[in-house]
Order: structure tokens, then sequence, then C-alpha cells
């Protein structure tokens, strides 16, 4: 009996249909093939960490504590002018780079939860609180920014996205501006998430390429800082979908 | 975006091995910083992430000599780095703030027991590590039919490219990321 390809075998693990294929439901032995690229590719999926940008200051330390120049466009330097800092012992062989200020710092532990950060789908662990404010304001001169992200498109389909935190008249509001709001089944739902993605508050509906919405008093920025744009199909369900098409962190 | 990002990757890894500039390194930083931060925000305080951010990067520049672009890319040798602060800082805050038997934890961290939130970034740690390794287009494809759930063909016309070279890239990579899987079961087992 003639066992498929390689390739076959992989595109039926992601469902896709090939030619032969049918061969697969009679072998045991493609079958367990597929079932074993099935694991690994529910893997990936499972791992797959979206980038995050870290704070302006993260490089700004990085640069101090090697004595680099932090800013952009630095001038040019050679190998050699960069042998002053390999006289110090490569951190890879030495001691661990430990934090003075751990203890300082402690945080609580995170649960298994925080695991399923890539996968939103984990609704189970996602308390929603669902504070649906959409506030409609006309133009006002007066507002502070407190605080900014550059949302990064998750999906292929979707162009670049802004957010914005404004404080006006004591009102802090978050200002989502993308530069083409897609065509979507169901409609776009505003989240704020903590950095881990376990936590979350629904913030309201985008229905226009530049949305505000109102953030509730108490809400800690610093605790919820991921701004995150996801497809909400009407299912009466509160939770997040988990298809999300952008998300970015705040920066102040 | 992946004949850019492909260009990108395989520049800055030859540049960082043979001019080891200071602006190679922030270069490296702006590429793959996000990835580093996202993993450790996985298993710790956003400050915490940062020192992680911070320490890989002072790691990755003091000892960018023993960089081998022939071993593999750069991404790839940032994220083996990242892996090893991470630990370290498991480690150190284990050390300070669970009183434990010094030994007994010792062990633990050597059979890499009773942390399911090491397992995880572990898990993150090494298929970025594994898409790192694979390289460009191959890492683009993968994510997309895997993570984005698209088709060989949605990709072919995407990547312009033939679907006979996606699906090659796409057989192969997952093949890569499964044999890694299954290695790295069967030591631990």
């Amino acid at each position: 009996m003639q066992h498929l390809p390689e390739e076959s075998l992989v595109a039926l693990a992601l469902g896709e249909a090939v030619e032969g294929g049918e061969h697969a439901a009679e072998c045991a032995t493609c079958s367990a093939e597929i079932a074993a690229f099935r694991t690994a590719a529910q893997r990936v999926r499972a791992a797959d960490v979206v980038p995050v940008a870290p704070p302006a200051g993260v490089w700004d330390r990085i640069a101090a504590e090697l004595d680099v120049p932090s800013a952009t466009g630095a001038a040019p330097t050679s190998a050699s002018d960069a042998s002053a800092a390999s006289l110090e012992a490569p951190a890879s062989t030495g001691a661990p780079v430990t934090s003075i200020d751990v203890a300082r710092r402690r945080r609580r532990r995170f649960g298994v939860g925080a695991l399923v950060a890539a996968s939103l789908a984990s609704a189970a662990v996602a308390a929603s609180i669902a504070v649906l404010v959409v506030t409609q304001l006309g133009s006002d001169p007066r507002s502070t920014n407190v605080a900014q992200a550059t949302l990064d498109p998750l999906a292929t389909t979707v162009g670049a996205a802004r957010a914005e935190v404004v404080e006006r008249d004591g009102q802090r509001l978050l200002v989502v501006d993308v530069d083409e709001l897609p065509e979507v089944e169901g409609y776009l739902d505003v989240w704020l998430l903590d950095p881990d993605a376990q936590q979350m508050v629904s913030l309201g509906v985008m229905d226009a390429s530049t949305t505000q919405l109102a953030l509730p008093g108490g809400l800690d920025l610093d605790a919820f800082p991921i701004v995150d744009v996801s497809v909400e199909p009407f299912d009466g369900d509160p939770t997040h979908s988990g298809d999300s098409l952008w998300r970015g962190a705040l920066e102040s | 975006m992946s004949s850019e990002e492909t260009v990108e990757a395989e520049r800055l890894s030859r540049a960082f091995a043979h001019d080891p500039s200071p602006e190679a390194l922030r270069q490296a930083y702006e590429r793959w910083g996000g990835m580093v931060f996202a993993i450790a925000c996985r298993a710790m305080a956003p400050h915490d992430a940062e020192d992680v951010v911070q320490q890989t990067f002072v790691s990755v520049w003091r000892s960018r000599e023993s960089y081998d672009p022939d071993a593999g890319p750069l991404g790839a040798w940032i994220v083996a780095i990242a892996r090893r602060r991470i630990a370290d800082h498991w480690r150190s805050r284990s050390a300070s703030e669970l009183a434990v038997d010094p030994e007994t934890l010792h062990g633990a961290l050597e059979a890499g027991e009773g942390d399911p939130v090491s397992d995880a970034v572990e898990n993150a740690l090494t298929v970025q590590e594994e898409l790192e390794r694979l390289g460009e287009p191959a890492r683009t494809i993968v994510r997309l039919a895997v993570v984005e759930d698209r088709s060989t063909a949605w990709i072919a016309e995407r990547l312009a490219m033939p679907a006979g070279t996606v699906k090659s890239h796409l057989s192969r990579g997952l093949r890569r990321l499964r044999d890694r899987w299954e290695e790295s079961h069967a030591a631990s087992a």
C-alpha cells in the first residue's frame, strides 16, 4: 500500500483536502502521522507570541548599562571601537544577572490561566467586566494626551491602527483610530487587557474608523495596559471571542 | 511583508556577526525585543519582564563574539539567551521569595518540575526559537498556515509564490517543529 507523502499528511492535518486523502481513513500509519502533525500545529498555535513593544525606557537602560549611544542614528562604530565592552565578562557564561530589587518588585504569581495568554479563547478564566459606555463627544480642544499605543495587526487582512488615551474635562477617553474599518461577521469590540491577557475590560463597540470610548473612572491603566480590538459574533456571549484584529500596549 | 522581513532578519544576522556595532544591537532590539518582552510577560509581571528584556540584550551584546551565524539565525540565538535570562529570573525569585530548602529547589529546577508557568513559557520559547531557526519565508508560511489558519492557495497568492513551494516549506517547517517537540518530550520523559 502506498502511503501518503509528508506534504499531504501536513495538509490533511491542517484541514485541507488533498488528492488521495481518502487513503488516510483506512491506514493506521498515515492517520497516526496526521494526528502527530495536528498536535504539533496545536502546540505552535498555543505557544504563538504576538510581539509587544517594551516601554521606551528599556532600550535607554540597555544603552546606559552597556555605555553605548542610545540615540537613533548614532555615529557608525567599527568592531574595534566596540572592543571596550568586551573586556567585561560574557554574561552567558558568568553568574546569573539578577535584578537588585527583585523583592521590591515582587508581584503575584500567575496561575495556569496565564499560559493561554496567546489564545484568548479561554474565556473561562477571563473575568469579563462589561463596562459599556460609548460616548460620542463633539470636538473639544482641551484634551491632554495620557498614553498612546501602536496597535499591531493580528490578521493580514487589516492595516495599521493606533490608540490614544486622552483626558478631557476629567474624563479619560480611549480613542481608537484605524486606517480602514474592516468588514466583519458580527461587530468590533474594544477591550483593555492585563499584560497576561487573563483579565479584561470591555469598553464598547467600535463602529467608526475613529471611535472614542469612555474609560471607567477607577480603571488602573497600569493594570490593563493592552488595547485589543476583537471581532465578536452576535451570539449573546459577553466574553471575548478570541478573534483579535489588533493589539498594542499603551505607553504613557 | 515577508520579503522585507526575510531580508531584514538575514541582514541583521550578517551585520551582527561581522560588525557587531551598537547600531546593529539597537536594530536587533527593535526586531526581537518585542518578542522577548511578550514571552517574558507570560511568566512574570511587566516590570520584571522589562528587566528580562534588558538582561537579554545586555547578554546579547556581551557575548556577541560567540554568535556564529552558521549555527543559526540571530533571532534564534537571541531567544536562546532570553531563555537563560528567564531561568535566572526564576532562580533569583525562587531564592528570595520562597523559603524552601535550596537542595529541594535546585532538584526541582533541574528536573523542570512543579511549575506549569515555566512549561508554558518553555513551549513559547521553543516554538519561537524554532520558528526563527526556520528562517524566511518558512517562518511566515508556517505562521500564516497554522496560527492564522490560511489555506496554501491563499498564502501562495499573498506571497506570490508557487503553491508547491508553499506546501514544501510548510511541510518541512511543521516537521521540524514536531521533531523538536518530540525530542524535548523524550528528553524529559
